[in-house]
């Protein structure tokens, strides 16, 4: 898992990919965080994290696109399924090497809370609530591109495929606005990614909604490899 | 015991049946070819083999490990590489080859080992270079060197020289030839010279059957159904003709045409145990017409592999 987590890093920033994904993260963060410095009360601190999530949703499909498609356009698919290591192991190796860029840019705006600490006592517990937070729901999205993106060989299908994914999540907290059916409404809230980051916004550690995300990245995990299985088997 | 052992291996795709009950087995050292026609299951007995897909039914062991019971143990004795070779293209030979390495999970000392494996393959000069700026020959010593890492006792090598040029051809048989002193091998290939120059035994398949397993000699025995002489005589043909086909034991006399000048030559099939060369001899001299050649002609490879998969 070491060597696939080592290979895909150096691949993310060998190509333009992972520069793109960081500089347009820490570039919507810096402006998030600049509204809030111009606004000048810490309550709005965790603005920076959930005005982020709908970047987030249209960002991580760049990084997942690639994840199992260009293995198998290239055929490069052939030397890790036939080396020693368990298709478990290349699954998590590939999802944790994603996470990791996303983590090392959630971990970023922990400067800005340095800078904040310069004017004002930051919001530790509302900072740390909503990276947990931006984390878990990052972590469920990207177990769900890299599903997307073990089903198909071509990474524009993947990456847009994923896009509409995350556009379904973020019509499906508009839903609630234009009906009233309340069996529409408590399905749409039980399971908008949106809705169940709400939580974390107000420093709350809410335990559903990070059971929630932690099952949607465990459901996918194993789907893709059980996509990759199943592959071998047809 | 085989070092690899194919059992009853059967692949199912859909409703087509690519590969067919296919059994043998591979002793250490050897270095078996795969001979067959496009489509033949050559390819998918490889990925079977090198557990990339799976079986619909039978089995493969490798050094003792099946190959679906216990893949980690079998894969780790196999070097492998496809048809085409599974490179990153963004990344430089030696990159390339130290994360094959630690994919591996390799515990020989890293840097002589990958020096060794490139200094084998050819590559040490372009070790440095990105792999996408490597040519279509260097590309595959890549592919093989990656098969190399880690020593593995078995290789399996799928049409290693294809879209090379001659020399590049000659260059890696030569390797081939080289590794198969230390590892088994099985090589696919479609080309019939390089069975015949660098095997010790061919497995030939046609339409997912295995329609041969033996030594290129026993193969040329059990297709030829008697011996061939070929023949140039000066004289005039179609009596010369007449006369090799009176003579007992010849069972059928090929005309293959005009040789040089006033000079004809045919092959001559006899009946198992016959030998004619006397009769021949005499019948010529008796008319008059010279021999000008006589040598006994095996059917070759090519003649071999139309028989067997037609």
């Amino acid at each position: 898992m070491k060597a696939i987590i080592k290979k895909e890093l150096s691949g993310y920033f060998r190509s333009p990919v992972g520069y793109v994904f960081c500089g347009v993260y820490i570039f919507f963060s810096a402006m998030y965080f600049n509204a809030v410095l111009s606004g000048g009360s810490s309550s709005d601190y965790p603005e920076i994290y959930y005005g982020m999530l709908n970047i987030i949703l249209i960002l991580l499909p760049v990084l997942t696109m690639r994840l199992f498609s260009e293995e198998r356009k290239n055929k490069t698919d052939q030397v890790l399924l036939t080396s020693p290591v368990s298709i478990f192991s290349i699954v998590m190796g590939k999802f944790l090497s994603a996470f990791m860029v996303y983590g090392g840019c959630i971990l970023f705006t922990l400067l800005y809370a340095l800078v904040f600490s310069y004017f004002a006592t930051p919001p530790w517990a509302l900072i740390a609530g909503n990276m947990v937070g931006a984390a878990v729901f990052g972590a469920a999205f990207i177990s769900v591109g890299m599903f997307i993106s073990s089903l198909t060989e071509s990474q524009i299908i993947s990456a847009i495929c994923t896009f509409a994914v995350a556009t379904i999540f973020i019509i499906l907290d508009v839903i609630p606005m234009i009906t009233t059916n309340p069996l529409i409404v408590s399905v749409v809230q039980w399971v908008s990614f949106v809705g169940r980051y709400t939580p974390f916004t107000i420093g709350l550690l809410d335990f559903s909604s990070l059971i929630f995300f932690l099952s949607v990245t465990a459901t996918f995990i194993f789907t893709t490899i059980s996509v990759l299985e199943r592959r071998r088997w047809s | 015991m085989a070092t690899i052992e194919v059992r009853g291996l059967c692949k199912w795709y859909g409703s087509i049946n690519a590969v067919k009950d296919i059994s043998f087995s591979v002793d250490e050292g050897e270095i078996v070819g795969f001979l067959g026609p496009n489509g033949a299951g050559k390819t998918t007995t490889m990925n079977i083999i090198t557990g990339y897909i799976s079986s619909s039914e039978g089995s493969v062991t490798i050094g003792g490990y099946n190959i679906l019971e216990q893949p980690s143990r079998a894969k780790a004795q196999i070097g492998y590489l496809p048809e085409n070779p599974p490179l990153y293209p963004d990344m430089t030979v030696d990159e390339y080859l130290s994360f094959i390495y630690e994919l591996k999970g390799c515990l020989l000392p890293k840097e002589e080992h990958i020096s060794e494996v490139c200094s084998l393959a050819g590559v040490e000069k372009v070790r440095r270079r990105l792999i996408k700026n490597l040519s279509k020959g260097y590309r595959q010593r890549v592919g093989i060197a990656q098969a190399l890492v880690c020593s593995p006792p078995v290789l399996i090598l799928d049409e290693p020289t294809v879209g090379l040029d001659p020399n590049q051809i000659v260059e890696i048989r030569s390797l081939i030839k080289k590794l198969g002193e230390k590892h088994t091998i099985i090589l696919s290939t479609h080309i019939l010279s390089e069975v015949q120059t660098v095997c010790d035994r061919v497995i030939v398949l046609s339409r997912g059957q295995l329609v041969a397993d033996n030594t290129t000699k026993e193969l040329h025995k059990s297709v030829s159904d008697g011996e061939s002489l070929n023949v140039r005589i000066a004289g005039p043909e179609r009596q010369i003709y007449d006369l090799l086909l009176s003579i007992d034991g010849v069972s059928k006399v090929q005309r293959r045409g005009e040789a040089e000048k006033g000079v004809f030559e045919f092959d001559i099939v006899t009946k198992l145990g016959k030998d004619v060369r006397r009769k021949v001899f005499n019948l010529m001299c008796a008319k008059n017409w010279a021999i000008l050649q006589m040598k006994p002609s095996q059917l070759d490879l090519e003649d071999i592999f139309a028989t067997l998969t037609v």
